[in-house]
């Protein structure tokens, strides 16, 4: 190869849009929510403290993290987390520099599908997806955030 | 001076060749007077060769050292190698310029194509709108909060919101079961 070629090609590369893999690295957190007499966080859902201090969840004053992890998604390919109550998976649809675009599916402790949804979401923002668990007066909620 | 006497000189200063020298030996052989010539000119040959080597011993020393020194000079000068100065940085940099200029045309021409093609290929969203009035001027968005393309919630009923705080947007999704008495 000729060194007019090779500089041009650095050139162009130089120039060229940052590109992305396609992959992504999402966090979850899987959290249990109850009142109690006592408010208790979990030192490990510090990150989201002030959130869950917030209505609608400050009815709730005590939060303790059931599960957590990282889940690698490369694009297009089914990921599926076990959660202590139910399950979950996730897929990486597409992504960019500041978003990521994610197919997130939640199904109870009985295997049945309780939520499918196609959100596309800030890089380092939160996601949080929950509901009623357990007794009627506690609360089951799954965080999430990627980069 | 007579013709003869020209004839003793040049016998005695050996100018003669052999004929003409024998021929004047002899006349010398008949002739007192000419020997007598033959040998003041001898003698004042003598004189003035003797001065000549005195004048050349009287000068000094050091003026004949001085002398050869200049001679050894201006050999040297004439047999040294011509040493060429190194060029500096900014000829060194002028030349690497000069020797590579249609590199960096063509990289130049390459990069003037793709950013032109950038702009082409740019998403109307990230800047101006094109109308059939002409571009429409819009204010790109700061902040978007995440975007729910689809939601779907078998047997319940789903609440999307946001919470918003200084390290960021928060999106909720809530789902609320159908037989549940009381949602959030």
């Amino acid at each position: 190869m000729s060194l007019r070629f090779w500089l041009a090609t650095s050139i162009v590369l130089a120039l060229a849009q940052p590109a992305f893999a396609g992959d992504a690295d999402c966090n979850y957190i899987e959290i249990a929510a109850t009142k109690s007499d006592k408010a208790a966080m979990d030192p490990e859902l510090k990150p989201l403290e002030k959130k869950l201090k917030k209505a609608p969840f400050s009815a709730w004053n005590t939060f303790k993290k059931l599960s957590a992890g990282t889940v690698s998604l490369t694009k297009n390919k089914q990921e599926s987390i076990r959660l202590k109550h139910g399950s979950a998976s996730l897929m990486l649809r597409d992504r960019t520099e500041k978003r990521v675009e994610l197919t997130i599916t939640k199904d109870d402790e009985k295997g049945k599908r309780v939520l499918e949804a196609k959100p596309a979401l800030k890089v380092a923002d939160y996601l949080i997806v929950g509901g009623p668990g357990g007794s009627d007066d506690a609360g089951h909620m799954l965080a999430l955030t990627c980069k | 001076m007579k013709e003869h006497d020209s004839d003793l000189m040049a016998l005695a200063d050996g100018e003669l060749d052999e004929r003409a020298a024998r021929e004047v030996e002899e006349r010398i052989a008949r002739d007192q007077t000419s020997r007598r010539k033959l040998e003041g000119v001898g003698e004042i040959s003598e004189l003035v060769r003797g001065h000549l080597e005195l004048t050349s011993d009287a000068v000094p020393r050091k003026k004949f050292d001085a002398l050869w020194r200049e001679i050894d000079k201006s050999l040297d000068r004439e047999t040294e190698p011509v040493k060429t100065r190194a060029p500096g940085f900014l000829r060194r940099v002028g030349r690497w310029f000069d020797h590579h200029r249609s590199h960096i045309i063509t990289g130049a021409v390459s990069a003037g194509a793709v950013a032109a093609l950038a702009l082409v290929l740019r998403n109307p969203s990230d800047g101006a709108i094109a109308t059939k009035h002409g571009p429409l001027d819009t204010t790109p968005v700061v902040h978007r909060p995440t975007e729910i393309e689809s939601l779907d919630t078998p047997g319940g009923t789903g609440t999307v919101f946001n919470l918003e705080d200084e390290d960021g947007s928060t999106t909720v999704i809530w789902v609320t079961p159908e037989d549940s008495v009381e949602g959030i």
